[in-house]
């Protein structure tokens, strides 16, 4: 995975898994690779890996099982809430970088309704 | 330490084994050159003198061999292994001296005692080899040659003792490599102050021990005698091979190579920087 | 938790030059720790320090709470920036001379490095490229169990394939019970692996702190945070 420029390597680890998660990737159930084994697959310190389980947990996205390893959480309603979350996410991130570019809130709306509609004809 | 002089034999053995088979070749070939007779050809003679050329040439060449086993350590990069290993200055330092001891006298005896064996190899064989060995050691002045063999021995440790201090002096007051050749300078300097020394402090006290009687002598019994001194290196030899010895020069020997020693030591530990 | 490396008003002068200017700095245990400047900043004269290849000028270095010598040479695994072993070794030999002098050396260790880093015990020092030579320089010293390992560029001037078996081999045999220090100015590729990051210019510490907390302070990588301090004037600050 590559990294943006801005953000610590641990949120973008963390978001990296939840989108595997949201996105169905990764399923209730699953068991996430050990510390050592993600952090060679991504090249980063195994502390920080370390991090990212704690906070996943943290947030009850994951559960780690003494002996056997780290796993996604089966939680239908945990996972939905993270799905809005994360698209709350890229829409402000959306109407900000839009914004920032001079587009007007009216504006933008009548530009994504544009957009879906020639999405759905093609 | 143990492993220290096994990694600096390994370092150094093919050099010295080269050298003294290059050493008992030309012993070899001396003897065939000259012949039998005696006589030499004009191509015998050219062959003598090349290889005593060879011969000097080759003991210098161990000599700065074994000096640049040192420089190596602080002039080129392998100091980096060797400086980081948990061991003290005071052991690398003891375990190449203790090395180059060993390679020069395994070398001299081997060339000693192949040289009389050439001898017997391309004498007269109807002369009983036992016998000649024999007739020999009577012959020769054994107990002079084992000092003199000590004593130069002695000094030659001293002079390495001398460089390796001379090197640390140089690694430690010039960072910069390109003048690197700074430590000869300090050598010569030094081996100047320290023969002039030796020399004032057996005029100061010019009593000499008879290595055959083991009486003390002053100058006047000494030139009852019949012996010649050798005030530069501290001891005297007469006809009879017979020796007398500087005391306070041979206490004055032993003590710089201590000093040089341990100085050499607490360079390397506290003072140069790679 | 102490420090592995406490460093006090440490200072060295080369004559009327000084590369390491009253410096302090703590190295926290168990943490990889990069040591980030460019060419001349004093970073090789810290390490150097460290290692017992220089002495101070004055100040001091205690590493594990002992001064600099034969004690912390013995748990201290170096990584120099050069070709330090004898001409005459194979591979294998350079394995057994690591053995006979460090007590942490691991054979076993040793063995599975050279088959991950597809270096063959038979193998003369001097036939090996500047890759293959740094693959086991790293392969020697990540065989031991040391308590604090210093990697002086472990990376400069290897190709991006050597480069990678470097990194995951020091991601691999790292364990949170030792502590590793990595000087390099290649940032970029080195930058994750941190948990703490140490800049430092004319022989002063700059920066000193969290990798991910500086990143979340400077909304930036660190490579971004390096170039913006080094760049001319160091105005980054």
């Amino acid at each position: 995975m590559k990294f943006a420029d801005n953000l610590p390597i641990y949120i973008q680890i963390m978001n990296f898994i939840k989108v595997k998660i949201v996105s169905g990737e990764w399923n209730g159930g699953d068991q996430l690779p050990s510390v050592r084994e993600f952090s060679k697959q991504l090249k980063v310190n195994p502390n920080t890996i370390q991090r990212v389980y704690q906070e996943l947990e943290r947030e009850g996205l994951i559960f780690t099982q003494r002996g056997t390893g780290t796993f996604v959480r089966e939680d239908e309603a945990m996972i939905r809430q993270l799905k809005q979350s994360r698209a709350e996410e890229l829409m402000d991130h959306f109407f900000r970088e839009m914004q920032n570019i001079g587009f007007q809130k009216q504006e933008i709306k009548r530009m994504v309704m544009e957009w879906v509609e020639k999405e759905e004809k093609e | 330490m143990i492993k220290l002089m096994k990694y600096e034999i390994r370092e150094t053995h093919k050099f010295m084994t080269g050298i003294l088979v290059l050493v008992l070749l030309l012993i070899t070939g001396l003897h065939a050159a000259v012949g039998q007779d005696g006589s030499a050809s004009a191509f015998g003679s050219m062959f003598v003198l090349f290889s005593m050329l060879t011969f000097f040439g080759a003991g210098l060449a161990a000599f700065l061999y074994i000096v640049g086993s040192f420089k190596k350590e602080l002039y080129e990069d392998r100091g980096y292994l060797t400086f980081t290993l948990p061991v003290t200055g005071y052991q690398i330092l003891g375990a190449k001296l203790l090395v180059a001891v060993m390679w020069f006298i395994l070398i001299s005896f081997v060339t000693f005692f192949y040289l009389i064996f050439a001898a017997m190899a391309f004498g007269d064989p109807e002369i009983n080899t036992w016998e000649l060995i024999k007739g020999l050691f009577q012959l020769l002045p054994v107990k002079a040659l084992a000092v003199d063999g000590i004593f130069s021995f002695i000094s030659m440790i001293n002079i390495l003792i001398l460089i390796y201090f001379s090197m640390a002096v140089g690694r430690m007051t010039f960072r910069n490599k390109k003048i690197g050749g700074i430590w000869f300078i300090i050598f010569l300097v030094l081996a100047g102050l320290f023969s002039f020394g030796r020399t004032e402090i057996s005029e100061l006290l010019p009593y000499y021990l008879d290595l055959e009687t083991f009486r003390i002598l002053n100058l006047e019994g000494i030139a009852a005698s019949n012996l010649q001194v050798h005030l530069d290196s501290g001891f005297a030899l007469n006809v009879q091979s017979e020796e007398v010895v500087n005391i306070a020069s041979v206490f004055y020997t032993l003590i710089t190579f201590v000093i040089l020693f341990f100085g050499t030591g607490y360079l390397i530990e506290k003072k140069i920087d790679l | 938790m102490k420090p592995i490396v406490e460093i006090r008003n440490l200072t060295k002068k080369y004559g009327n030059k000084t590369a390491l200017d009253g410096l302090d700095l703590n190295i926290e245990k168990g943490k990889v720790t990069g040591i980030l400047g460019p060419n001349g900043s004093g970073k090789t004269t810290l390490i150097k320090i460290m290692t017992g290849l220089m002495r101070p000028t004055s100040g001091k270095v205690l590493i594990d709470g002992n001064e600099i010598g034969v004690q912390t040479k013995a748990v201290v695994s170096y990584l120099p920036d050069r070709n330090f072993l004898y001409k005459w070794m194979k591979i294998k030999d350079a394995g057994r001379f690591y053995r006979d002098f460090y007590a942490d050396f691991d054979m076993d260790k040793f063995t599975k490095l050279l088959q991950f880093m597809k270096l063959d015990p038979e193998m003369k020092i001097t036939s090996l490229s500047k890759g293959m030579q740094e693959k086991l320089n790293l392969s020697l010293v990540l065989a031991r169990n040391a308590k604090l390992y210093i990697f002086d560029e472990p990376i400069a001037g290897v190709d991006p394939v050597a480069r990678d078996q470097i990194l995951e081999a020091i991601i691999n045999n790292y364990h949170p019970d030792s502590s590793v220090i990595i000087t390099t100015h290649l940032v970029r590729d080195m930058e994750n692996i941190f948990d703490n990051v140490v800049f430092i210019q004319e022989g002063r510490i700059l920066l000193n702190g969290n990798a991910e907390t500086l990143r979340e302070e400077r909304g930036m990588q660190i490579e971004e945070l390096y170039k913006n301090i080094f760049t001319e004037g160091g105005s980054g600050l």
